[in-house]
């Protein structure tokens, strides 16, 4: 498989790019047609330090049109739970970059309970605003937390029928979860579950065993 | 004109009330979307129906709550400009926050242009080549919207995205024409 780098120079308008046998090809970028601007390159557009708001009812809407799209495609209840996980998985990969951009003092998380309380606190203020509900470490198993949650936001306008569980919608934050896990070198497997008292929704982490060993060598 | 500068604060004010999030779950939660459609399709013109099918059914829902939090002491729309007027100032600007540019109006006064520079959907993202050769409009979903929102509205309109920034050029443009009036069906009961 070719990789392909590219890198953006100011100076000259073109685009480098270089494949695995390291032989270099270029290629001026010309407007595509006489009247418009020429392409600005995504690398280098500014990011904004204070992102944009939206209304919530927008990505509501966005969201039940999704579920609706998938429920015309898809027979299994299962099904739809892997896809809005899925769909969240590459949220999450995204938005663990442009959270760490954004942050005053990024530092990489090495250990387990820093990373889980980046995620409860950081990401869920820039998602949600505001801190998820709680933060636990089960004592059944080694490997696995728990988030709670007591109002997922995607949910909010989302009414159940009685033979569904009610909880697909919220596999898409279980995603996004495993998305940042993920992209940060913790693999691991994102569930949801209704919690003891029904009242909140849990989200179980399970890190891969990978994980808990490295934690063991840091002890 | 000062219809447009009280919608425009109708707008502004509308936005100010409502519940907002960061724009950039939108994008992304957007981004994924689109990412998945082209996976489950890959043909470009179907993936440009199906977010326009998905737009419209967004758009039948949204009109109920653009009608709710908007105050309408605007007005009602007496004429179709006022509705393309109250697109691009206030309906834009409650769910996407920013405001658009009513442009392009024909002769007959039944087909003009929304501009605008900035879209959240639009933010981080970069076509492929192929992808642009193809044809594909990356926010056909407001197209749908605004089709479903005035379809509620007994407007029969068609839109299509014409220009946009993820190809090339240096705003978002999208000509909606009106084809006709929808005459309200009363059932007759027994």
């Amino acid at each position: 498989m070719r990789a392909q780098f590219r890198v953006s120079n100011k100076l000259l308008p073109s685009i480098t790019t270089l494949d695995a046998n390291n032989n270099t090809t270029s290629s001026i970028v010309a407007p595509s047609s006489p009247g418009k601007q020429p392409l600005v390159d995504i690398l280098d557009v500014p990011i904004k330090t204070k992102p944009k708001e939206v209304s919530m009812s927008a990505f509501s809407f966005l969201f039940s049109g999704i579920v609706q799209y998938y429920q015309e495609r898809l027979t299994h209840g299962a099904d739809l739970e892997q896809k809005l996980s899925d769909l969240g998985y590459s949220v999450g990969f995204r938005i663990n970059e442009i959270i760490l951009y954004r942050e005053k003092n990024p530092q990489r998380k090495n250990r387990v309970i820093p990373m889980l309380q980046f995620i409860s606190n950081t990401v869920w203020t820039m998602l949600f605003g505001k801190n998820a509900s709680s933060l636990e470490q089960s004592t059944d198993s080694i490997n696995r937390y728990m988030i709670y949650e007591n109002q997922p936001i995607e949910c909010g306008f989302i009414s159940i029928p009685k033979n569904l569980s009610g909880l697909q919608c919220s596999y898409f934050t279980a995603g996004i979860i495993k998305g940042i896990l993920t992209a940060s070198e913790f693999p691991a497997d994102v569930k949801v579950f209704p919690s003891q008292n029904k009242e909140s929704t849990v989200f179980i982490v399970d890190f891969d065993y990978d994980v808990i060993d490295r934690e063991e060598l840091w002890k | 004109m000062s219809n447009i500068a009280k919608l425009q604060k109708v707008g502004d004010s509308t936005f100010g009330r409502i519940e907002k999030i960061n724009s950039e779950l939108l994008t992304m939660t957007y981004g994924s979307l689109v990412t998945q459609l082209l996976r489950d399709f890959e043909d470009t013109d179907a993936v440009n129906k199906q977010l326009e099918k998905m737009g419209h059914k967004i758009g039948v829902r949204l009109i109920e709550e653009y009608m709710a939090k908007s105050n309408p002491s605007a007005g009602s729309c007496k004429e179709f400009k006022d509705t393309a007027e109250a697109i691009a100032k206030v309906g834009f600007k409650m769910f996407l926050g920013f405001n658009a540019q009513v442009t392009s109006w024909n002769q007959e006064q039944t087909q003009f242009s929304l501009v605008f520079q900035e879209n959240p959907l639009n933010d981080f993202v970069e076509l492929p080549e192929r992808l642009k050769t193809e044809g594909l409009f990356y926010s056909n979903l407001l197209c749908g919207v605004i089709r479903g929102a005035l379809e509620m509205v007994q407007m029969r309109v068609e839109c299509i995205f014409v220009k946009c920034p993820l190809r090339g050029d240096d705003v978002s443009e999208i000509k909606v024409t009106l084809i006709d009036y929808l005459k309200e069906i009363v059932l007759e009961d027994e």
